[in-house]
């Protein structure tokens, strides 16, 4: 046996077959796609939009639930059992969340699109149940994460969001058919809290702490600044939720504040972490995960701004469209990095060891996407600020061709992953 | 450094040792990326010449592409050394410049 081929051995036991995590990029690379192109077609609507069914809402589930949630399964699958040692036991639980949560998604967002409650009600059961079983999964590793306490914690309280999450996610979508909620907007709000800060925004906090280091081959920030970083952000989130609920300006601002200090302390750890790493030249990747660091900071100054209607008309907008660009950011830098590192864990050549990760990739791809991400965000912010649809369609074209070469360098590296060749 | 002609780590209690086979280093206990990092360290810094071996809690599958990088190759070995029971063994063997 060569040594590749214990070396094979011995990772794939700890690794999923490719095609679980692959399925669930593949899924989220289409639905980034889709996200622009609702966008687009929807273009005059978004500036002024406050919530209610329609292009935008579809548009923004298809990123946040789309992108952000069904790429954060796939990877949290992946890198978790190789985290906490846990042997992978069984495959078909990630395969029945993937097949719950994916066709649910689509159904749901169809539902929102074209305003219909019942499909909406139906799909947003089914896709609860899907993300309901991937929080099981979650919990099952994070009891086992005792040696990484840091993304433990952060993995814990991104899971009780999940679950209130899809609590309020679900009584929405009822209340567009039956009243159900005393305030749909109050709700709406807390959903939103609950899903971009919360959930997703916890997760990413919290795997930054393996992934940014491990990216810049640096030690992991000392745990006591990152739990009181942990422990503000989300004392930030409850009270954020509370305030959105009691619709009380007050606590919403004692939450932007504390979220404003929880993020600055993140990004001070991360920024110090870079800094010790051993390696200097992060690449492309580490451009958008910077700059994501910047757009979550402004996320919170325009929230605290929009409290107070100092964000301009349009401020509220411009709040939740900052919140998914950081996330949105930081989550495409990191992917850039993972999904061929994945892949070169999956090829064996003939001349023994693993492919160099820039074999398996073609980075013109990431180069052409990173332009246009960068051009489209810019675009939508001036927009929505503005209140102009020609800045918001420009933006959305020029967002969907971003999304089209990014879907073509996930599918690009799936295609050289099972060549033959390799 | 102490010179022991099997993988059991010297009793002081020191993370890095030299055996016959090469430069060992002992990273289980800490949180990763700690484990790859140390490693890396190592082999940047010209304290290992040509073998290492190191005592993991976990497979360090990060480490690969990384050692790859650097001309080195890598090989799991069983652990049934008594000492890193639980834990995998790593041989790492320079091969490029």
């Amino acid at each position: 046996m060569t040594i590749a081929a214990t070396f094979l051995g011995g990772a794939k036991s700890r690794l999923l077959p490719p095609s679980i995590p692959f399925r669930f990029f593949a899924a989220a690379a289409g639905f980034h796609v889709a996200m622009w192109l609702v966008l687009l077609i929807g273009a005059g609507e978004v500036a002024s939009f406050r919530g209610g069914l329609g292009s935008t809402l579809a548009a923004v589930h298809l990123l946040a639930l789309g992108v952000l949630v069904t790429t954060a399964i796939g990877a949290s699958v992946q890198l978790l059992p190789v985290a906490t040692r846990r042997a992978i036991v069984a495959v078909w639980p990630i395969k029945l969340v993937f097949w719950l949560a994916v066709p649910g998604m689509i159904a749901l967002i169809a539902g929102m699109y074209w305003a219909q409650p019942i499909i909406l009600i139906v799909a947003a059961a089914v896709t609860a149940t899907g993300l309901l079983l991937f929080g099981g999964l979650l919990a099952d590793n994070l009891r086992r994460a005792q040696s990484i306490p840091v993304v433990a914690a952060y993995g814990w309280a991104a899971l009780a969001a999940l679950v209130l999450l899809v609590v309020f996610g679900v009584l929405l979508a009822l209340n567009e058919h039956v009243n159900l909620l005393p305030d749909h907007n109050a709700a709406a709000l807390a959903h939103l809290i609950l899903g971009g800060f919360g959930f997703m925004g916890l997760l990413a906090l919290g795997f930054s702490h393996i992934l940014v280091p491990m990216f810049a081959l640096a030690s992991a920030p000392s745990n006591r600044p990152s739990i009181i970083a942990f422990a503000l952000a989300t004392a930030a989130i409850a009270l954020g939720t509370a305030g959105a609920l009691a619709k009380s300006p007050a606590v919403l601002t004692v939450a932007a504040l504390i979220g404003l200090v929880a993020a600055g302390l993140h990004v001070r750890l991360m920024h110090d972490t870079l800094k010790a790493g051993m390696r200097k030249r992060l690449g492309l990747s580490f451009v958008l995960i910077r700059a994501a660091w910047l757009i979550l900071l402004a996320t919170m100054v325009v929230g605290l701004a929009a409290i107070y209607g100092l964000a301009g008309p349009n401020g509220p907008t411009l709040f939740g469209f900052l919140l998914f660009a950081w996330l949105l950011t930081f989550l495409l830098g990191v992917l850039e990095r993972i999904v061929p590192f994945l892949a070169s864990m999956f090829v064996s050549r003939p001349a023994g060891g693993m492919p160099l990760m820039s074999e398996l990739a073609d980075t013109r791809l990431l180069d052409v996407h990173a332009a246009c991400h960068a051009a489209a965000l810019v675009l939508l912010f001036a927009a929505i600020a503005i209140g102009n649809v020609w800045p918001m369609r420009i933006g959305s074209a020029i967002g969907l061709v971003g999304a089209i070469a990014f879907a073509w360098f996930t599918v690009d590296v799936m295609r050289r992953m099972t060549s033959p060749q390799q | 450094m102490h010179h022991h002609h099997d993988h059991a780590a010297p009793p002081d209690g020191s993370r890095m040792w030299r055996t016959a086979d090469g430069v060992h280093l002992d990273l289980r206990g800490l949180e990763p990326p700690e484990p790859m990092v140390t490693v890396l360290r190592a082999i940047e810094s010209g304290d290992v010449d040509t073998a290492l071996v190191g005592h993991f809690d976990r497979e360090p599958i990060f480490l690969y592409p990384e050692l790859e990088e650097r001309g080195w190759s890598h090989e799991l070995v069983e652990s049934q050394c008594g000492d890193c029971e639980g834990g995998v063994m790593l041989r790492m063997v320079r091969w490029g410049p």
